[in-house]
């Protein structure tokens, strides 16, 4: 104060000036680089999360008071990220050495298992017997080992369901779609134009969600991206059924799904613009919260299929890098797993995942939204059940640690692209995107 | 006790930490860059090979790259040159006197003041297939059938693109020039006037060579910033579809972030540097050689 003053007067000299100006600057600089001298500072956790509506980033934020409540000292701040910007985001932060301490609900195996195998991670099956191993369902456990080591514990799993407008559907005489050929049967039929609605939502934006969208159908006309041995095998005539299938199906798509992810695929149906869509349980929070009329006039089934129904098995996850807080990240996880934490986050968007813990199974389905809507939630709750995960597209597959180069450099996006977009043959198309996925993966080893 | 510093000393010492400044945040990084271009390093692992000029030659010889260098050329070229012809219209608009000029001075420079990321949202919305008004716009009038896929169809992803980079960044040279604008003597004008120079004739010898130095700066910016601008290309469209809009930053970023491939990232991001420093020379030198004439 008596600086300023001085200085209005005219009191103080430039020489003066200069040096109580770096004495403070200096000073302010020192408290900047060591935050610690002089004060209690409480050790501060960064848990990275694309689980992030804003109902999600509440409960997130209680989750943290409540730990920093029964752990003075230690706060837990939450960075909410897009789910197609959220590994890029984790692999900038590992490049220069201050990864977040936790990651919640990436739902990539693959990139998880890059991490892991480089010895960035925590090993978790001791925190999985703190929290008490019998209470998961073992497959959810296996899905995220890598070498026989627990790299992340999954406290939710979920598959794509095929929402479609019932009100639509009985209007035209039209019953829920099994095939593809009933599929597109409904989707032409649904589809007008002229007047903005579409009778599917066939997604061919470069983003993980075209990707799994895209594997579901090759899955289901019984194609692989990998063979048993990980040798790619995308080239293949189910492959080219798949993709020919997807391209046919886009005709009934809005004008610019080529540019969609997962948001819009859900916005698509819930904003009464599309008779059906592919997506998770997130679209029923959507209907409730956005357009609660739609509801009674909003069903799911299982996605429709050619061969098999096979759809892709996701995981909320939670995983720690090895940081310095690492001791109290564990301490973390073992309070979010708790059952009342677990089922807070589960409820918050009610179907979109399902519990991982036995103990949670039943309780979970009585929230009331599930319970208004009890075919959507047995749809939802069944999904899991067929889908498998892409890191092992079959029970003889092993752990797929190649497939984190192809779904990072959107190998199977840029494909359907090639064909939808670019007008390329099938053939010239799934050729090109074999040939890139045996060049990104040719030195990548386990 | 009193410390007496010599002037030579306090130079120094006041020097010093713009200094430590400029090393740390430019030629460290610079160089680091440079030296990191020179090897294969994936981005989780803390291994690096020295590969030579490897990362370069599989630029060389990458049609993405050049597809990707063109795309550059052209999303810098044309919104630095929409840009100042809007900017300078505009300028010369908001130069005039007439009532509610000083409340159309600040609106102009909303676009600018709107984060990026607020900008792409709301553009992506306008762009809609399903609910954007430029689509109903047009649906209604009937000057379309269907909705366009403006930012999914690679035929009008660039040009889509583009509108959104001149509207946010023109009111950078609006009011650049517009500061210019108002120190330019009115006895010029007045002089003109009397010798029977029309309105024209004034804006062609009066107003634009006044406004030549600060149109050389703002050029020179823009060019520099377009060039190098990330975010609204990466925002809107990622660089796609299919490449239509895939510029030399957002291959950066595709190579580094995508493929964890952080050697081809930096020797992208050199060569951009090395391409503006060759494009600045040019520029100054032309300038310099127009200015001597």
């Amino acid at each position: 104060m008596e600086m300023a003053k001085n200085f209005f007067e005219k009191r103080v000299n430039r020489r003066k000036f200069i040096r109580d100006s770096a004495i403070i600057g200096g000073g302010l600089a020192a408290m900047t680089a060591f935050p610690k001298v002089g004060r209690t500072a409480a050790k501060k956790l960064r848990l990275i999360t694309p689980e992030a509506d804003p109902t999600q980033v509440k409960v997130w934020r209680e989750a943290f008071e409540a730990f920093a409540a029964k752990h003075p000292g230690v706060e837990v701040m939450g960075e909410y990220k897009k789910w197609d910007d959220v590994t890029k985001k984790l692999a900038a932060d590992l490049a220069v050495g201050s990864p977040p301490d936790l990651v919640a609900g990436s739902s990539k195996p693959d990139f998880v298992a890059e991490q892991f195998k480089r010895g960035y991670c925590v090993e978790m099956s001791k925190v999985v017997d703190a929290i008490g191993r019998d209470d998961f369902y073992s497959s959810a456990l296996q899905a995220w080992q890598y070498g026989g080591k627990q790299m992340a514990i999954p406290y939710g799993s979920q598959g794509p369901v095929l929402w479609y407008r019932k009100d639509i559907f009985a209007e035209k005489g039209l019953k829920p779609p099994v095939t593809w050929d009933d599929y597109m049967d409904v989707a032409e039929k649904t589809t007008d134009v002229k007047k903005g609605f579409y009778g599917a939502v066939f997604p061919y934006g470069r983003t993980w969600n075209t990707h799994l969208q895209v594997l579901n159908c090759i899955w289901s006309a019984g194609g692989f991206v990998f063979d048993e041995k990980l040798n790619v095998a995308f080239s293949s005539p189910e492959t080219r059924t798949a993709l020919t299938y997807y391209r046919d199906m886009a005709r009934f798509s809005p004008p610019d799904a080529g540019k969609y992810g997962f948001r819009e695929c859900s916005n698509a149906f819930v904003s009464g613009s599309s008779a059906t869509t592919f997506y998770w349980g997130r679209v029923l929070s959507h209907l409730y919260k956005m357009a609660k009329d739609l509801v009674p006039k909003s069903g799911c089934v299982p996605n429709p299929r050619k061969k098999y129904t096979k759809t892709c098995l996701n995981f909320d996850e939670m995983y720690i890098n090895k940081t310095p807080n690492t001791e109290e990240a564990i301490e973390f996880v073992k309070f979010f797993f708790q059952r009342e934490n677990v089922l807070k986050m589960l409820w918050v968007v009610p179907g979109h995942v399902v519990p991982t813990q036995k103990s949670l199974a039943q309780k979970y389905l009585e929230h009331p939204w599930l319970k208004e809507n009890p075919d959507i939630a047995k749809a939802l709750a069944e999904a899991p059940s067929y889908a498998v995960a892409e890191t092992k597209e079959s029970p003889d597959h092993p752990f797929n640690y190649k497939m984190v180069a192809v779904v990072g450099n959107m190998v199977i996006p840029d494909c359907i692209q090639k064909i939808i977009i670019g007008k390329e043959p099938v053939e010239k198309a799934v050729s090109w995107a074999h040939n890139k996925m045996v060049e990104l993966t040719k030195d990548i080893k386990a | 006790m009193k410390i007496r510093i010599q002037d030579r000393n306090l130079g120094i010492i006041l020097i010093l930490p713009s200094l430590i400044l400029f090393v740390g945040l430019l030629l460290y990084p610079l160089g680091y860059g440079i030296y990191i271009s020179f090897f294969s390093k994936h981005l989780l692992s803390k291994d690096l090979a020295f590969i030579g000029l490897k990362n370069y030659i599989w630029l060389f010889r990458n049609p993405d790259f050049w597809q990707a260098l063109w795309h550059s050329v052209l999303w810098a070229g044309s919104t630095v040159s929409l840009q100042v012809i809007l900017g300078t219209a505009v300028a010369l608009l908001l130069h005039q006197p007439y009532k509610g000029r000083s409340i159309a001075r600040g609106l102009v420079l909303f676009p600018y003041m709107i984060p990026i990321v607020s900008v792409v949202l709301i553009w992506m919305l306008m762009y809609s297939a399903l609910y954007g008004v430029i689509n109903h716009l047009l649906l209604k009038l009937g000057l379309i059938d269907s909705a366009i896929a403006w930012l999914s169809s690679p035929r009008s992803a660039m040009v889509s693109v583009v509108l959104v980079g001149l509207w946010k960044f023109f009111p950078f040279v609006v009011i650049t020039l517009l500061a210019r604008l108002q120190i330019i003597p009115l006895d010029l004008y007045e002089a003109a006037r009397i010798d029977g120079a029309t309105a024209w004739d004034q804006f062609w010898d009066i107003t634009i060579p006044q406004l030549r130095d600060i149109l050389f700066i703002v050029v020179l910016l823009r060019t520099i910033w377009m060039f190098n601008n990330f975010d609204v290309i990466f925002l809107l469209t990622g660089g796609g579809p299919l490449r239509a809009t895939m510029t030399l930053p957002v291959m950066v970023y595709e190579q580094a972030f995508e493929s964890y491939m952080m050697g081809r990232g930096s020797s992208i991001a050199v060569l951009m540097f090395v391409l503006l420093i060759i494009i600045m020379t040019i520029y100054f030198k032309t300038f310099k050689q127009q200015e001597a004439l």
